[in-house]
């Protein structure tokens, strides 16, 4: 094969990040996400050196014109814990979005990480991920559980009215008006879906479940304890939690369930309170963005999601979200009055051990918003 | 030895009498950033180079690829 010097004048590379690509990163970062107060999107600090994870740099010159980074986490693959990444982060300038950097930056990509994951909601990143080889899972299952249904209903009539057009805006218009009857009726319907759920809850002997903090040796306990009874799934010891979570932690609410100090699971809600966000206006929303159970201990999981809705009741939350791949937890979320919804979060991985079966259907894996860096929007 | 605008029609499945000179991504559907790495792939393939990562930046039309895959000895 021949190969011959390049013809044109810029100078192009893809590199693994090194110290001294520090400035060039920072240039960058605030170009892309000049709000943000990570601007590492989602990966490594710029100024980490040594074994900080691979970031992969699309270079025009000196400077930064796309950009991967990778978020390592231990992966349980039917019991057994393998190296994985996510990849976070995926951007590039809008002015180099038709070239081939992000096709670049994910093939360097596989050849830095042995197994990738990635969620993503974007469709241009699917192709590109799809066309690197990745294998797309499919999309994650949203689920929700309306609280207050005026709130829900007069948001999303009068969001309905601003931002679609034709048919449905007038559909927007007329819900609008006849809010109070609708949100009745959908007070009324999740009333009655909670009624028919709650004659298939069980229940758990003898636990209890009650706010936490932090994190202890009890989580790698029950993490050890449930590793090989779900398919593929992080594996979420102490350490791993306190790193996702322990810096901030104020963001989230904890409730774990124990039996005489036995943790039996646990699971994270976030909430959060939008003004006048574009997509979804003015609600108290709730999301469950993890969550972990011993399969065995039935009643667990019940406990904890009739506890998550609880909590999300008493800080006035409107709308409970939840995103789950595992069949289990979304049979229990329907239980507990959970309506599947549209969805739009992507999975997709690409292994070049061959550890993960390619026929592994998603819903045998456990995935969560809480999962690479899905949660930071909601 | 396939000519470059047999490789585009092929990569992007458009007519081949479509492509010409100015055949670019604004103009065949298809040729976005994952296709412009197909067709990179299968420009390597079939005149058997290797092509430097400023040259595949810069094959932004069929006469600039023609241009630059002169530098490698291929005439096509």
């Amino acid at each position: 094969m021949s190969e011959a010097p390049s013809v044109t004048k810029e100078s192009y590379a893809v590199r693994l990040y090194e110290p001294e690509l520090a400035e060039a990163c920072d240039r960058f970062s605030q170009k892309v996400w000049p709000k943000s107060d990570d601007r590492d999107g989602g990966g490594a600090s710029t100024r980490d050196t040594g074994a900080a994870p691979p970031r992969i740099l699309f270079l025009k010159g000196d400077e930064v014109i796309g950009h991967v980074a990778t978020v390592p986490v231990r992966l349980a693959v039917g019991g057994r814990l393998v190296n994985a990444s996510w990849a976070v982060g995926l951007m590039v300038l809008p002015e180099h979005r038709n070239g081939p950097v992000a096709p670049l930056l994910m093939k360097k990509f596989n050849r830095a990480v042995e197994i990738g994951l990635t969620l993503h909601v974007e469709q241009s990143a699917l192709r590109v991920f799809k066309g690197v080889g990745w294998r797309h899972l499919g999309v994650i299952p949203q689920y929700v559980r309306v609280l207050n249904a005026r709130a829900f209903v007069t948001t999303f009539a009068r969001r309905g009215c601003e931002v679609l057009s034709g048919r449905w805006s007038r559909l927007g218009t007329a819900l609008a008006r006849v809010s109070g009857p609708v949100a009745a009726l959908v007070s009324f319907a999740f009333a009655g879906l909670s009624a028919i759920g709650a004659v298939r809850r069980r229940t758990a002997a003898d636990a209890t479940v009650e706010e936490e903090r932090g994190f202890d040796t009890s989580y790698t306990k029950l993490a050890e304890r449930v590793k090989d009874q779900l398919a593929v799934w992080v594996f979420r010891d102490e350490p791993y939690l306190t790193a996702r979570y322990g810096r901030r932690m104020e963001a989230y609410r904890l409730l774990a369930c124990r039996r005489q100090g036995q943790l039996l699971g646990y699971c994270l809600v976030k909430l959060r309170r939008f003004e006048n966000d574009p997509r979804i206006g003015d609600i108290r929303m709730g999301t469950i963005v993890d969550c972990v159970f011993d399969p065995a201990e039935s009643g667990v999981l019940d406990a904890l999601l009739a506890s998550a809705i609880a909590l999300c009741r008493r800080e006035g939350i409107d709308v409970v979200f939840c995103t789950a791949s595992l069949r289990k937890l979304g049979q229990r979320l329907r239980c507990h009055a959970f309506v599947r919804m549209p969805a739009t979060l992507n999975v997709a991985f690409h292994d070049r051990t061959g550890t993960i079966g390619e026929n592994l259907p998603l819903d045998s894996w456990h995935l969560m918003r809480s999962d690479s860096d899905a949660d930071a929007n909601c | 030895m396939r000519t470059v605008e047999e490789i585009v029609s092929s990569v992007f499945g458009v007519e081949r009498d479509t492509v010409d000179d100015n055949s670019s991504p604004a103009s065949v559907e298809g040729w976005d950033s994952m296709g412009h790495v197909n067709l990179v792939a299968a420009l390597e393939q079939a005149f058997n180079v290797s092509i430097d990562i400023d040259d595949v930046m810069e094959m932004g039309d069929v006469q600039k690829i023609k241009k630059i895959l002169l530098a490698y000895g291929v005439r096509s």
